[in-house]
């Protein structure tokens, strides 16, 4: 006989009492790797698209929160900047997240220097790229062409203006999959934002060191204030979205956690009171209380396993519907990482089991011959 | 008295709610090795209760007790004590529901030192000789009343104890499982040399026993206990 099949039997015993127990386990967990996911998913998604742009570093406003800076005129901090040593090449970006076609679903679109390194990383599936800064047409990514139901040929209309649609491409980041991509000239005429951008995507120089970026950071404080330079990680860590997204998601943790904890902490004790006539038998019989205590830690531990193993299940699978959904579709890469998910389930089974002490406790404690008389 | 019992207690008292209930009041008794004991008296009478006390599950208000001559008192860890010494069998059986035959017979060598492989193997010699090879796998519900307590009884020997405690064995039994599981503590007696104190109504079982000692109202009939 082993513990481990003694404490199985016993969670048969009662199996909708334990079959509730892990579910509401499981259930706090997928909220935690679902919103967790999802959380560092947006992180994710905005700092992937950062990198392949090719982006080094990013001049915007100092102390912007939004996902997207406020809009600045760029031309005379860009000019700044180009002319610093290390810069290789210093591009505009404007972004902002509009309606597409009347109660169409809301899509980033992006405004891009024409010819600039920020094209580089995309691949084009179909069409062409627009001409030029002159050219009124947008290149719709792979996930935004599904979501709008859009092909080549069909136009878009953006606050007002009719685009015609003359190409699709995919990128290694969601988030400019499901974007909508023209010229800047064309983004600033179309959001009524000439001459401004959102940031500006610094490129170095190769070989630049990490003393290039500190001299570079400490010259853009010097030379412009209010601007401050930053890497992408550094922009996405300090929006306002992330953090609150990722305040949640601790809550979650704090919250599920602790309701998993009281609802095994309920079943177990429920079930040691039951059984105490049992546990009595077993101390009568020669058990150490330390035995005792195993046996019942290790139930409240395998319904906290079971439960958590089925939540990231779920989290999984919810985190991937999320995703799917029609608002969130293109914006968002829910993150899963297994270091993260079995975190998660050993921070499930120390709860399951700090749940399980006290009842654990009380059943050791028991005096043999009295429990032995317990009806 | 003397130093060569398995077994005494001097004096032994256990009272309740302050004193105003004595279950036990100055009790003396010794039980040498390998003797059979049988503990007889009216319900009510302290039968139990000096059983428990003999088994390490309840403590003595007042009194001594001794296993070969060592006090229970200097015993680090009473449940070792009962692990390794002591067999316990009980009226209504106590098998644990959700364990099957075999894993009933092992539950009391959890905690005991040795290869699992074989406390496995002397279950399954016990049960062959109780008779119950073939309900190994089986669940206690399964099991008749003459049965459960055979299976009861090949867990009171698993450890090889010295002293079988036996609160009414039989007493949820016919006549015929009854004389049974008689014969099967008297065998294992034989076999291993080991005690028995057995609580018993029945005249049956008591008329098997070395000495009869007589509970009424919490002390001892020093008058009735007798050789039968």
């Amino acid at each position: 006989m082993t513990l481990f099949a003694y404490a199985l039997g016993n969670l048969r015993r009662r199996p909708a009492r334990s079959a509730l127990t892990v579910a509401a386990v499981a259930i706090g967990v997928a909220a935690v790797v679902a919103l967790t996911a999802i959380a560092w998913g947006f992180e994710a998604s905005w700092q992937k698209a950062n990198e392949a742009r090719g982006t080094d570093l990013i001049v915007t406003r100092l102390a912007s929160t939004n996902a997207m800076p406020s809009p600045f005129a760029a031309e005379q901090p860009q000019r700044i900047v180009a002319a610093y040593p290390q810069v290789r090449a210093v591009v505009g970006l404007l972004s902002e997240m509009l309606g597409v076609d009347a109660g169409g679903p809301p899509v980033f679109v992006f405004g891009w220097a024409h010819g600039s390194f920020l094209w580089d990383h995309l691949a084009l599936k179909e069409g062409r790229w627009p001409a030029d800064d002159a050219e009124a047409a947008v290149a719709i990514g792979v996930v935004a062409a599904a979501l709008l139901k859009k092909q080549i040929g069909d136009t878009l209309e953006i606050e007002g203006r009719r685009l015609p649609v003359v190409g699709v491409f995919e990128s290694p980041a969601v988030i400019e999959n499901g974007a909508v991509l023209m010229t800047l000239a064309q983004a600033q005429q179309t959001t009524d934002k000439p001459g401004k951008v959102n940031v500006l995507n610094v490129k170095l120089g190769n070989g630049a060191t990490a003393a290039d970026v500190a001299d570079f950071k400490t010259r853009v404080r010097a030379d412009l204030p209010g601007f401050v330079a930053i890497t992408s990680g550094e922009l996405v860590g300090q929006n306002t979205v992330v953090r609150v997204a990722k305040a949640m998601s601790n809550a979650t943790i704090l919250i599920a956690g602790l309701v998993g904890a009281l609802m095994v902490f309920n079943t177990m004790l429920m079930s040691v009171n039951e059984r105490t006539r049992e546990i009595g038998l077993l101390l009568a019989l020669g058990w150490r209380r330390r035995t005792v205590m195993r046996l019942v830690c290790g139930e409240a531990a395998l319904l906290t396993l079971a439960g958590g193993l089925l939540g990231i299940g779920a989290g999984v699978a919810l985190a991937g519907g999320l995703e799917h959904l029609e608002l969130l579709r293109g914006k968002i890469d829910a993150v899963f990482s297994l270091p993260f998910c079995g975190a998660v389930l050993l921070l499930a089974t120390l709860l399951g089991v700090g749940g399980g002490l006290y009842p654990a406790l009380k059943a050791a404690r028991l005096a043999p011959s009295q429990a032995l008389r317990q009806e | 008295m003397t130093d060569a019992s398995l077994l005494r207690a001097t004096n032994l008292a256990l009272h309740f709610d302050g004193g105003r209930t004595r279950a036990l009041d100055g009790v003396d008794l010794a039980v040498a090795e390998g003797e059979f004991v049988a503990i007889v008296g009216p319900s009510g009478c302290g039968k139990s209760s000096l059983l428990n006390l003999l088994g390490a599950l309840d403590t003595p208000t007042a009194g001594e007790r001794y296993f070969r001559a060592q006090p229970y008192a200097a015993m680090a860890d009473l449940a070792e004590f009962r692990r390794r010494h002591v067999g316990f069998v009980f009226q209504s059986f106590h098998l644990i529901p959700t364990l099957n035959v075999l894993d009933n017979v092992l539950v009391p060598s959890v905690d005991t030192p040795g290869a699992a492989a074989a406390h496995r193997a002397r279950a399954h010699t016990l049960l062959e000789r109780l008779g119950l090879a073939a309900r190994a796998g089986h669940f206690p519900a399964t099991l008749s009343g003459g049965e459960r307590q055979r299976v009861a009884i090949a867990r009171a020997l698993i450890n090889d104890p010295d002293l079988i405690l036996a609160d009414e064995p039989t007493g949820s039994l016919d006549s015929a499982n009854a004389a049974q599981v008689l014969d099967l503590i008297a065998a294992a007696r034989r076999e291993r040399g080991l005690a028995v104190v057995m609580v018993t109504h029945d005249t049956h079982v008591s008329a098997r026993a070395d000495r009869l000692v007589r509970l009424r109202d919490g002390k001892l009939d020093a008058a009735a206990e007798a050789r039968p």
